[in-house]
């Protein structure tokens, strides 16, 4: 992986003394009569070393050999879930020291976790890292040697030089007709140079053809994997959309891996469920707003009954859901589904 | 093709307040939309009728200018592109053997995007183990860092994104197969004749990652299905496995998911000896495998074979024919 | 003796013999032409409406009979315009009456070479995408290039010599031919009346192209080997795959060459300049090309075989012994090791024995294109069971019909074009006429250090037992 902490080394010292004007976080976190004190930057850039120390201590006691992780609330794919980015174990004093790059570009909200000694179930420890907006791409895949002159630019040299002894010849050819024009005879023959002329154009005029095709190419078909780069040929780029960090929907969940979320009680709900277990989201995609084939249901979907009718019948290509695949009672909930987002 | 209605170069079109009437997306989603558009990019595939219908009531409404809205272009939000990433577990791949069927990351593909017969996108390969039985790999597109096919297409209908995903313009491409004889991983798969999909296919919006409807005399592979999780769901693959075997992960951020939980991507990679497939061939995958047999869903590496691929909606695929691979 | 006048209206008597004469025997032989590729016309129209379908190519064994034919007429157009240059530039004498064939040859074949890789197109009516996106960091491009750039410079160089010949065409047959030709004589002759303006103009055209010509029928095979080289796969990641291509290609476009050279001489009763001596010379060259391919095989081969990497022992054992052995061994045996030997007994080195190792080399080359394309492509590359390919009727319809465009061709020119470059035959004549007796050009060429005298006796024997 051709990942490199990218200037870490130098931020780590800045981190440091951010540290040091520490918001004073403290106070009895975890339930099994443990305190904590945290010391964190208050805030951090994206790509950042951060040092973040928490201090457990029981009735005053420092707490010796707890096992505490760091998590960061984090979504991906819709799926919002607490990330474990770092983890330590305390010493006499009772301080765990916890380093972690900074990569997520969203509020840092930040959990320490007490994983033991003991099994008993303590209360996270919360606290927020106000992450700056922005920051430079961390990520690079880079490949290849550059090699100054060993390029395309090559390539077009020795093609034009090539085309142009080509088109000298088709230009001597050229001559050689226009030289056999003797004066007085011009008339007679003056039609037969024509064909040298044209060779010549057609030599000249596929030269530059091509060598505009080289000239043209890295333009039309830049190199698109850099980050970056994307950007000063916008125009060649508009085939596919971007994912930024920190840029997602919400989930709402495709494909349904637990029966048991289909029955919330909530008809709505169960709907929004139940359309995503017929696949329905499948062609008319996640909400129904429609997708790759299915057009949008959201307040397109008239009376029940015509949405019974049109389920069970499969209109243009759509496949029929019969009674046994997907009962009355279940439509009815998805048609509450799609209605309640009108 | 969907439409461009800004180019970049123009100036900010004045954000308008819209009033929302969908459950589920709130107002600076629809904004992102419409910022989306305007810097000139190609409208998100689960959004385009949602697009066409808002775009014109934003031109045409009265509203007043909401400054402070949260939209703005991509270029503003943050120079940081997701990374994409698969992490495969095949700890946890037992080729679908304990459901019976066979393997549902490849069916839950083909009806995802109509691949047609006999293109198994992402494709569970039964390989021998070193000392007697077998393993079951699920392959899609390894999505190459340094992809041998982007390399030699002669017309740039394949290419890298800045996502590092590799798709295909099949819009652009000659079909003439020199990726596929490019491709060290058996990834590439070409429309023989007429493509065999089912007619609702052919109501989709073409898109290069969205690849639906295919047609005939070009080359189709996995595409990552980076609109996909941008639309807020997970790849077609990653959902379907039974077992949580396939992580699908960004490396700008360093994390994955499998569906179940989310995890640091680097941290999984290295904790369970990720490798990648062909690794000496300097492609540089962005696929990422963990050792294993299935052994942590209770596989025996005797226990051999899966269950073969059948295309659901195949009898409904008119006109078309189908040929073996 | 004769004298210079005589030799010379016999030479331009019997040259222009197909130019003027058409027996019905042309016109069977023609219709039978157009038949076979009219057919392969027809076959292509299912394929143009059906689909790559209509084929046997698959997913894993994406390449087949039409790469293998694109890479194999590639190949016979080196025949000419290479051999033919290089000659002109060492200065071989011998070189005046095969020259225009060989030219004429690249000409053709690099029309039907390229005209395979529309026909293997998946999409051919986006062909223009290629100039409007393409890419020069792609090795297809790379052969867009090259071929354009071949095409173009062989035309040349196939038609400045050719225009003192037309101009004589123009002069001794407008009367004799139709409008038509007549009328074409008089627009391609370029107002050629031998000025001496016009001859110094028309020589330094010769000679650029001469010189350019060589680099870049060079590099065309060469980028045409890269295509196949350029990617990963066991069996075609190599480095030598350049320099067999070339050598592949020339071999086998000199092998063509006897054979077309044969075939007109039989017909049009040329054996006053097709001699002997024409076939022995290429008949060396045909040798000693087989000998260094056979050491560039062995290069490839033992390099490869001695490590096996990863998938080659699949590789070997395909070729070697399994299912592409029959092949394998032809072309070692019949298409490289015969035409040594053909060449190094006396009693084979005859017309007839040139022949004969010509008709197999042009074989062999042609399995050779057909399994470095396809054993490349058929070893599995991830555990899967290896496929298989069998090209269906379409395809070989389709390969024959681009041989039969490949004759056709020909066989027009007969009608229209000088098939010898005359002036320069008489500029020949001329000289040795000017320094009796005739000398037999000494090591005319590599083939020369076989260890075959060239005397005087060997040539005649030679004619005793040449074709008749």
């Amino acid at each position: 992986m051709s990942y490199r902490p990218s200037r870490s080394t130098a931020r780590i010292a800045t981190s440091v003394m951010i540290v040091a004007t520490i918001l004073g976080l403290s106070g009895p976190a975890f339930a099994a009569g443990i305190g904590i004190s945290v010391g964190a930057p208050e805030s951090v850039a994206v790509g950042q070393q951060v040092e973040v120390k928490a201090v457990l201590s029981e009735d005053g006691v420092p707490v010796e050999g707890a096992e505490v992780a760091l998590t960061y609330k984090a979504t991906l794919g819709g799926k919002t879930d607490r990330v474990e980015i770092a983890s330590a174990t305390t010493d006499e004093t009772g301080t765990a020291v916890m380093v972690y790059e900074q990569r997520a570009n969203d509020n840092g909200e930040m959990q320490i976790v007490y994983l033991g000694p003991g099994t008993d179930p303590v209360d996270p420890f919360e606290f927020t890292i106000a992450v700056e907006k922005g920051g430079v791409q961390l990520y690079h895949s880079e490949s290849g040697v550059k090699i100054p002159f060993v390029n395309g630019t090559l390539v077009i040299l020795v093609i034009a030089t090539v085309w142009v002894f080509i088109s000298l010849s088709a230009v001597l050819l050229a001559r050689v007709g226009k030289a056999g024009i003797v004066e007085d005879e011009a008339s007679a023959e003056s039609g037969s140079m024509w064909i040298g002329a044209l060779l010549a154009f057609a030599a000249i005029f596929t030269a530059v053809g091509m060598v505009i095709v080289f000239v043209r190419a890295p333009l039309a078909n830049t190199d698109l994997s850099h980050p970056g780069e994307y950007e000063t040929h916008i125009d060649e780029y508009d085939r596919t959309e971007l994912a930024h960090v920190g840029d997602l929907d919400p989930y709402v969940g495709f494909g349904l891996k637990d029966e048991s979320a289909a029955q919330t009680g909530d008809p709505v709900e169960d709907g929004k469920v139940l359309s995503f277990e017929y696949a329905c989201a499948a062609c008319h995609a996640p909400s129904g707003l429609g997708g790759v084939v299915g057009p949008a249901l959201i307040g397109e979907i008239g009376s029940f009954n015509n949405f019974v009718e049109e389920v069970r019948d499969g209109p243009k290509g759509m496949p029929a859901y019969s009674e046994a695949t997907l009962s009355d009672a279940d439509l009815q909930k998805i048609y509450d589904f799609l209605e309640a987002g009108r | 093709m969907s439409k461009r209605p800004e180019t970049a170069e123009s100036p900010p079109e004045p954000r308008r307040e819209v009033p929302i009437p969908l459950n589920g997306v709130d107002r600076r989603t629809v904004l992102k939309y419409i910022g989306l558009g305007a810097i000139g990019a190609v409208p998100l595939v689960a959004s385009t009728q949602l697009m066409d219908g808002l775009v014109s009531d934003v031109v045409a409404g009265p509203e007043s200018v909401d400054e402070t809205a949260q939209s703005g272009s991509a270029k503003t939000q943050s120079t940081r592109v997701r990374q994409w990433t698969m992490i495969i577990d095949l700890a946890r791949c037992d080729g679908c053997q304990s459901q019976g069927t066979a393997p549902q990351c490849t069916l839950a593909c083909i009806e995802g995007h109509f691949a047609p017969q006999p293109m198994e996108w992402i494709e569970v390969y039964e390989a021998e183990l070193a000392g007697g039985g077998t393993q079951f790999i699920p392959t899609p597109c390894q999505q190459c860092e340094n992809p041998p096919c982007v390399k030699v297409c002669p017309v740039g209908a394949t290419f890298s994104t800045p996502e590092g995903v590799v798709l295909i313009d099949q819009d652009r491409c000659i079909g003439c197969r020199i990726c596929m004889a490019a491709c060290p991983y058996d990834r590439r798969f070409f429309n023989w004749g007429t493509p065999p999909i089912p007619p609702e296919a052919l109501l989709a919006d073409y898109n290069p990652e969205q690849q639906t409807p295919a047609t005939r005399g070009t080359v189709m592979k996995c595409d990552f299905c980076p609109e996909t999780v941008r639309g807020g769901t997970l790849p077609f693959c990653v959902q379907a496995c039974p077992q949580d075997a396939i992580w699908y992960g960004d490396f700008e951020e360093d994390i994955a998911t499998n569906g179940r939980q989310i995890v640091k991507a680097t941290e999984l990679i290295s904790e369970r000896n990720g490798y990648r497939l062909k690794e000496h061939l300097g492609t540089q995958p962005r696929v990422y495998y963990l050792p294993g047999h299935g052994e942590d869903v209770g596989r025996d590496p005797e226990d051999e074979g899966r269950m073969p691929t059948e295309w659901p909606w195949i009898e409904r695929a008119e006109g078309a024919v189908t040929w073996t691979r | 003796m004769d004298t210079m006048s005589n030799w010379h209206e016999r030479l331009v008597r019997k040259t222009t013999r197909p130019t003027l004469v058409t027996t019905y025997r042309y016109w069977v032989w023609l219709a039978f032409l157009v038949a076979v590729f009219a057919n392969g016309v027809f076959q292509y129209s299912k394929q143009w409406s059906n689909g790559l379908y209509v084929t046997d190519m698959r997913d894993r064994i994406s390449w087949g009979l039409y790469i293998t034919a694109f890479v194999f007429f590639i190949g016979i157009s080196h025949a000419g315009t290479l051999i033919s240059a290089i000659l002109r530039a060492s200065k071989a004498t011998w070189r005046a009456p095969i020259t225009r064939m060989a030219e004429l040859i690249t000409a053709v074949a690099l029309i039907v070479g390229a005209s395979f890789v529309l026909i293997d197109m998946g999409r051919p009516e986006r062909i223009f995408n290629v100039f409007r996106y393409g890419r020069w960091q792609s090795p297809i491009m790379w052969d867009v290039m090259a071929i354009t750039t071949y095409l173009t410079a062989s035309v040349i160089y196939l038609y400045a010599p050719m225009i003192p010949d037309l101009a004589l065409y123009r002069d001794r047959l407008s009367n004799k031919v139709g409008v038509a030709r007549r009328f074409f004589y008089e627009t391609v002759a370029l107002n050629w009346r031998a000025l001496p303006s016009q001859v110094r103009l028309l020589g330094k055209a010769i000679t650029i192209m001469m010189l350019i010509i060589m680099p870049i029928a060079v590099s065309v095979h060469t980028v045409v080997s890269w295509i196949f080289s350029m990617t990963l796969r066991v069996g075609w990641n190599t480095s030598i795959f350049g320099v067999l291509f070339v050598a592949g290609a020339i071999f086998s476009g000199v092998a063509t060459l006897i054979l077309v050279m044969a075939v007109l001489r039989r017909i049009y009763h040329w054996e006053e300049y097709l001699t002997p001596k024409h076939f022995l010379y290429l008949g060396y060259l045909l040798a000693a090309f087989a000998g260094f391919m056979i050491y560039v095989n062995i290069n490839e081969f033992l390099t490869s075989g001695f490590k096996l990497e990863e998938e080659g022992e699949f590789a070997f054992r395909q070729l070697f012994v399994d299912d592409f052995a029959l092949m394998f061994w032809f072309y070692i045996i019949g298409g490289l090791l015969t035409p040594i030997t053909l060449m190094l007994f006396r009693r084979t080195r005859t017309i007839a024995g040139v022949v004969v190792a010509a008709v197999l080399v042009d074989i062999a080359m042609f399995f050779e294109r057909y399994f470095i394309v396809v054993t490349g492509l058929r070893v599995p590359l991830m555990p899967y069971e290896p496929a298989s390919y069998s090209p269906t009727f379409v395809e070989w319809s389709i390969f024959v019909a681009g041989i039969a465009l490949f004759l056709l061709l020909i066989t027009i020119a007969l009608k229209v074009l000088p098939m010898f470059a005359i002036w320069e035959m008489t500029e020949e004549h001329e000289r040795n006429v000017a320094r009796e007796p005739i000398p037999i050009l000494q090591g005319a060429h590599e083939g020369g250090g076989d260890g075959a005298p060239e005397s005087p006796p060997d040539v005649e024997r030679l004619a005793e037992g040449g074709v008749s």
